[in-house]
């Protein structure tokens, strides 16, 4: 029980530590209005050259519904952890007596819930200003989902934070990664549409699977069980790397007596 | 008199000393290219029709806006802030070299830079389809480009004022980052926007650059449709580069007094 309430003291202290420098309006600019804004443009386009029919633009809203999720969830767990390598606390970390798996999971867990959070007000606005159409019955159900992405989404957020301890300018590639992300997992046109070399890289997106299974929800009303399967398997994978990746690079600082 | 010489000679250099200190900094490519080139990527896949001169006019002269606006914003929006940052400042205000004329330079630089995602991507369309330029008239779309680097550095140093003496300068450069994507209806018409937020557009130079863009290089060119444009063009520009004079001497006449940031 205490070792829950510590884990649940740093989720907390690592949350907040992530939005130091961030005030109230500052927050409602960077993780609602642009988002917003993002959406409303995309909308645009897409009305503007794939007409104004009603699939296409559903397509296009719970694409970018759903990616506000991973805006949320992945930067927040790269600067969480790549936080503590800048201002110095990363030998702190490692020297403490918490398992390496545990410490990811509770740097991210208000990500997490964040990140949900941040998805349903995206389908809100869309439904409310954009006129996307979701049916009651299937709302719980979309929560779920919602809820698994941002899951999955998380632990590629590790993957990424793991890499900045390798890398310099952590949030210009976490930034680059997302962008990435938005072109290759079908959040605005359908990923199939892609060059093959390209689909290859949405295959590996936990974030296009989550999109399908969201699209079978609300359009279709059907539940995608194997892309469900495949977003967990994928995202497991990630987590896991991530695991790997930390560990040797906790041998190799061991080893030059250095966190740099 | 003004030497033209000179003042050639001072932009060539510090353009040239700024893209050397850039290249340091190995992910400029990353920042310059992120949104620009994503947003362009996914709006080139979202577009159905045939590659003709509808297309040139909204995806390939659109992403020559989300270029260069981008470039603009993310650099030149921050360089008085480095510059007080690193303290090389006082070299810059102790320097011949005014101010303004110093960030505008460097605004030129990030201007060109943010023709980079253009060129990616009239590549990307030629590999689609090697007939998509076709109707690209690239004589009035070079002195246009030309154009529009030297507005965007004027626009460029102006943000570079604004976001010195603003407090929120992070969420400001987001936020425009987008606003201008709409409002000046860089990849659609502007009469899909409600007339309210329309009026706003046409107030941002960066609304009349893209519809010269569209209108010279693709529709048939003519000196009066081009000359009525960069009129108004620089008597928008005039209004901001009057704004972004008075700012930089408010920032200079501070820095003086050593009000900002206690230098």
């Amino acid at each position: 029980m205490s070792y829950l309430r510590k884990m649940f003291t740093l989720s907390i202290l690592s949350f907040k530590g992530s939005n130091i420098s961030v005030n109230g309006h500052q927050y409602v600019i960077n993780k609602l209005l642009v988002p917003f804004l993002e959406i409303t443009f995309f909308y645009i386009v897409t009305m503007y050259f794939r007409g104004n029919e009603y699939r296409y633009l559903e397509f296009m809203l719970i694409g970018n519904s759903v990616y506000m999720v991973s805006l949320s969830t992945v930067m927040g767990i790269v600067f969480t952890i790549a936080r503590d390598r800048e201002i110095g606390m990363l030998p702190i970390v490692l020297i403490s007596p918490i398992r390496k798996s545990n410490l990811f999971i509770a740097k991210s867990v208000l990500h997490i819930i964040e990140g949900v959070l941040l998805g349903c007000i995206g389908f809100i606005f869309s439904v409310l200003f954009l006129g996307l159409e979701i049916e009651l019955d299937s709302a719980f159900l979309v929560f779920v989902i919602l809820f698994l992405i941002s899951l999955s989404m998380a632990s590629l957020g590790i993957l990424l934070g793991c890499l900045t301890m390798i890398l310099k300018d952590t949030i210009a590639f976490a930034n680059f990664a997302l962008l990435f992300l938005l072109f290759v997992s079908g959040v605005n046109f359908p990923a199939e549409e892609l060059p093959m070399s390209l689909a290859f890289f949405s295959k590996l997106s936990p974030l296009y699977y989550g999109l399908e299974v969201i699209r079978g929800i609300i359009v279709s009303k059907t539940f995608s069980i194997e892309s469900l399967v495949s977003m967990l398997l994928v995202s497991l994978g990630y987590f896991l790397l991530s695991i790997c990746i930390f560990k040797t690079i906790e041998m190799f600082a061991l080893k030059k007596s250095t966190y740099e | 008199m003004i030497n033209i010489y000179g003042v050639i000679r001072k932009i060539l250099a510090i353009t040239y000393f700024s893209f050397l200190s850039m290249r340091r900094e190995k992910n400029w490519i990353i920042s310059i290219l992120g949104v620009p080139l994503s947003f362009s990527l996914s709006i080139l896949f979202i577009y159905e029709g045939d590659f003709s001169s509808y297309y040139i006019s909204y995806i390939i002269i659109g992403s020559i806006i989300l270029g260069m606006w981008s470039a603009n914003v993310i650099f030149t929006g921050f360089e008085l802030r480095k510059e007080f940052a690193f303290s090389t400042v006082d070299y810059v205000i102790l320097s011949p070299t005014n101010l303004w004329f110093f960030i505008f330079s460097k605004s030129i630089l990030y201007s060109i830079l943010g023709l980079i995602n253009f060129f990616i991507l009239t590549f990307i369309s030629v590999l689609i389809e090697p007939s998509c330029l076709n109707d690209l008239r690239l004589f009035p779309l070079i002195l246009g480009i030309l154009l529009s680097i030297f507005f965007f550095s004027i626009l460029g140093a102006f943000l570079c004022g604004l976001f010195m003496i603003l407090k929120d300068f992070n969420s400001l450069s987001t936020i425009l980052t987008r606003l201008i994507f709409i409002i000046s209806g860089v990849m659609f018409p502007l009469n899909y926007l409600p007339r309210e937020i329309r009026f706003f557009g046409y107030l941002v130079p960066t609304t009349w650059i893209v519809n010269m863009l569209r209108d010279i290089s693709t529709n048939s060119f003519s000196f009066i449709l081009f000359f009525q444009y960069v009129i108004i063009i620089t008597l928008l520009s005039g209004v901001y580069l009057f704004l972004s004079l008075r700012i930089f001497s408010l920032i200079e006449n501070r820095y003086q007094k050593n009000k900002l940031f206690e230098v």
